[in-house]
């Protein structure tokens, strides 16, 4: 029996020991966590999609053989009514929007982001866009900033505008010509986001 | 309230020597130490005495606790300091980081420390009754053992994703590789018979019931996700299925989709321990062969089995894929976002919704491979060298293990070892058992210091048990076990 005691004194030293030299024990103290360490991933997605025909966003046309004028040929804004839906998030400071453009008119195309509350523009213009004729998947990217953010947070609509301009202002491109023709966006977005703020 | 307290006794139980401390199954040590009769659990034909009968302390007849990992320690995740992911400037800024006591989340460190594939592992077993018996050239034993493992596996990519986002893999395909993930907790009867076909051969086994007490186990989990250049789409695809056996329900909404997990209604944690609805087998092989008067080769085959889980199984089978494209803008004018985001939120629910059935379903347990051989230096000290194979999320890991093993002063079983686990060189072992009278306590791991520097070990392990020997001693009628007949033996008696 006297030798169990000794053994059993023997072990409660031992962990004993362990427990009071160990080092790093602090280390399990989650409670110090205090580092605001932030994990911040690059997170990406599609967002929208469509394709559309000339004619379809020109109501009403203009006559086949009027030219395209040199100032270009606005067509129909495609509208995204946003109500209901919100697009700020604390964890986010800047969201970049990646457009792929491909334009299947003999025009080129210059792209417009804008932001509407009720009709009125929020927020400032976004410097445009120029699709090249035949261009394939062109990328056009916005950066849209905490301001701009809060401007699309605070906006009723999101306006998708397109211009068509010919290529060479010397030779305008009839209506005609392109009137049949469709191009293709493609919105994605990527942004920063801030895992743990 | 009582199905909470339940589930939470029956969490405690199962975690009891979990990953709360860093600590693998037997140390490699205890396999060449003399005189310790649960040598037998790593190599049935080594049964460690070689005469008389001796049974264990009742209710703690032996403790293994073991955590390990591929070669990665909780300081390369958490660790004092400042953070290495934060810029100089932002550290300048903020003095408070910069306080020694302070816990960073070091992910960078993290990923810099990790491998492809990777695992945590945590294993603890208390033998609460053990007994054996040994005559002439036959050994027998029986013990009961509750045992419980979890092992997490996990591929990089998955923390690269969780880290640095999917952005990167635009224009590529991502595999996110299996997330495993395996917890158990079974009841083990075995029973031990080894016999000395010769003065050369030993051979033993031992078979054991199993009573699975609760179970998670996934199995192949993963994910898919492919993105071209254009960022048009994401064409994620999930797969893999996950096995529950324990007592909680998951509840759905008429559409399957799961909405909550509890408890079962009035499980008391006397049927949790007395359940004996998931049997299972396992066996234990091995021999031992004298190859000349010196040297001995062992060979060993531990826990080579599997149970059947029967009682308040839930598996849950995942097997969706959805083209994401973002919202047609071709819809309507104006395009109504907030419903398209909608109707796209819901139809990624829907299709990825696992399918709930309760059929059975059976796990394998960890299987350990043993190779050694002892080579007797003197009546006293034997050097041995130990290799372990074992195989975790379809991966081959290998240990080496080399020992000086003596036994002494009519009582003192001693090992020392160095082992060189996972890829990591610093585990010197010590295995020490003391037998005054009848009485016997030992201990053995692979890694002495583990235990002073826990945050910063990959290697953890320990075996602590208490022994009772009666009528030990060469009798002469011990085969190839008596170093006085049999100076070469391992046991030392």
């Amino acid at each position: 029996m006297t030798t169990i005691n000794k053994f059993n004194s023997g072990v409660v030293l031992f962990l004993t020991a362990i427990l009071l030299i160990s080092c790093g024990l602090d280390d399990f103290n989650l409670k110090k966590l205090a580092n605001p360490t932030d994990i911040v991933p690059l997170v990406y997605a599609p967002l929208a999609y469509g394709t559309f025909k000339v004619d379809d966003l020109l109501v009403p046309p203009p006559a086949d053989n009027d030219p395209i004028p040199p100032g270009g040929l606005t067509l129909n804004p495609v509208l995204l009514d946003k109500m209901g839906t919100s697009f700020r998030s604390s964890a986010i400071d800047s969201v970049y929007l990646i457009t792929h453009f491909t334009n299947e008119t003999p025009a080129d195309i210059q792209f417009e982001l804008l932001f509407f509350n009720r009709g009125v523009p929020v927020g400032n213009r976004f410097p445009p866009g120029k699709i090249l004729a035949g261009a394939k998947d062109f990328p056009v990217k916005f950066n849209l900033g905490t301001d701009d953010q809060i401007n699309l947070q605070n906006s009723t609509d999101v306006s998708l505008n397109f211009t068509l301009l010919s290529p060479s202002p010397g030779a305008p491109i009839l209506y005609g010509a392109v009137k049949g023709k469709s191009f293709t966006v493609k919105i994605g977005f990527y942004a920063p986001v801030h895992l743990f703020r | 309230m009582r199905t909470g307290k339940c589930l939470f006794i029956i969490f405690f139980f199962i975690q009891l020597f979990g990953v709360s401390n860093l600590l693998y199954s037997q140390p490699n040590t205890l396999y060449f130490m003399k005189g310790i009769p649960q040598t037998k659990d790593i190599n049935p034909a080594r049964p460690g005495i070689t005469g008389g009968f001796y049974f264990s302390m009742p209710l703690f007849s032996k403790l293994d606790l073991s955590a390990n990992t591929n070669n990665w320690s909780y300081n390369d995740l958490i660790h004092k300091g400042i953070d290495n992911t934060l810029n100089n400037n932002v550290q300048a800024n903020h003095a408070f980081w910069n306080q020694s006591d302070s816990l960073v989340v070091d992910i960078n460190k993290f990923l810099g420390s990790i491998g492809t594939k990777n695992f945590v592992q945590e294993s603890a077993a208390l033998t609460v009754l053990e007994g054996g018996y040994k005559k002439g050239k036959n050994f027998y034993a029986v013990s009961l053992t509750e045992r419980e493992f979890a092992e997490v596996s996990f591929h990089k990519s998955l923390i690269n994703l969780l880290v640095f986002g999917n952005y990167q893999y635009v224009g590529r395909t991502y595999f996110s590789g299996n997330l495993n993930v395996n917890t158990q907790h079974y009841r083990e009867f075995a029973f031990n018979y080894s016999h000395d076909v010769d003065n050369k051969l030993t051979i033993g086994a031992a078979a054991k019931i199993l009573f699975g007490m609760g179970v998670i186990q996934s199995n192949g989990v993963n994910l898919i996700a492919a993105t071209p250049v254009n960022g048009e789409s994401m064409d994620v695809k999930i797969n893999g299925r996950v096995n529950v056996s324990a007592p909680v329900q998951f509840n759905t909404n008429p559409s399957g989709e799961i909405t909550s997990i509890n408890s079962l209604p009035n499980y008391k944690p006397s049927d949790y321990f007395s359940n004996f609805g998931n049997p299972g087998i396992a066996i234990d092989l091995g021999f031992a062969y004298r190859v000349n008067k010196k040297t001995e080769l062992s060979v060993s085959v531990i826990d080579l089995g599997m149970i059947a889980w029967k009682t308040n199984v839930t598996r849950l089978t995942e097997n969706g894929n959805f083209l994401y494209k973002g919202i047609n803008l071709n819809t309507a004018q104006p395009v109504p976002l907030n419903s398209l985001i909608n109707a796209v939120s819901d139809s990624i629910t829907a299709t990825f919704k696992p399918t709930i059935t309760h059929s059975s379903f059976s796990t394998l347990i960890p299987t350990k491979i043993y190779f050694g051989v002892d080579y007797q230096l003197n009546d006293i000290i034997s050097l041995a060298g130990l290799s372990r194979i074992r195989i975790i999320n379809s991966t081959i890991h290998t240990s080496f293990t080399a020992s000086a093993n003596a036994y002494v002063l009519n009582g003192l079983s001693l090992s020392a070892s160095y082992s060189i686990m996972e890829s990591t060189f610093d585990n010197l072992g010590l295995g020490v058992g003391i037998k005054a009278g009848p009485f016997q306590i030992y201990t053995a791991a692979d890694n002495l210091f583990s235990p002073f520097y826990p945050s910063k070990a990959r290697n953890m392990n320990l075996r602590i048990g208490i022994n009772f020997i009666f009528g030990d001693g060469d009798n002469g009628n011990a085969g190839k076990s008596g170093s006085s007949s049999y100076p070469n033996c391992h046991c030392p008696y």
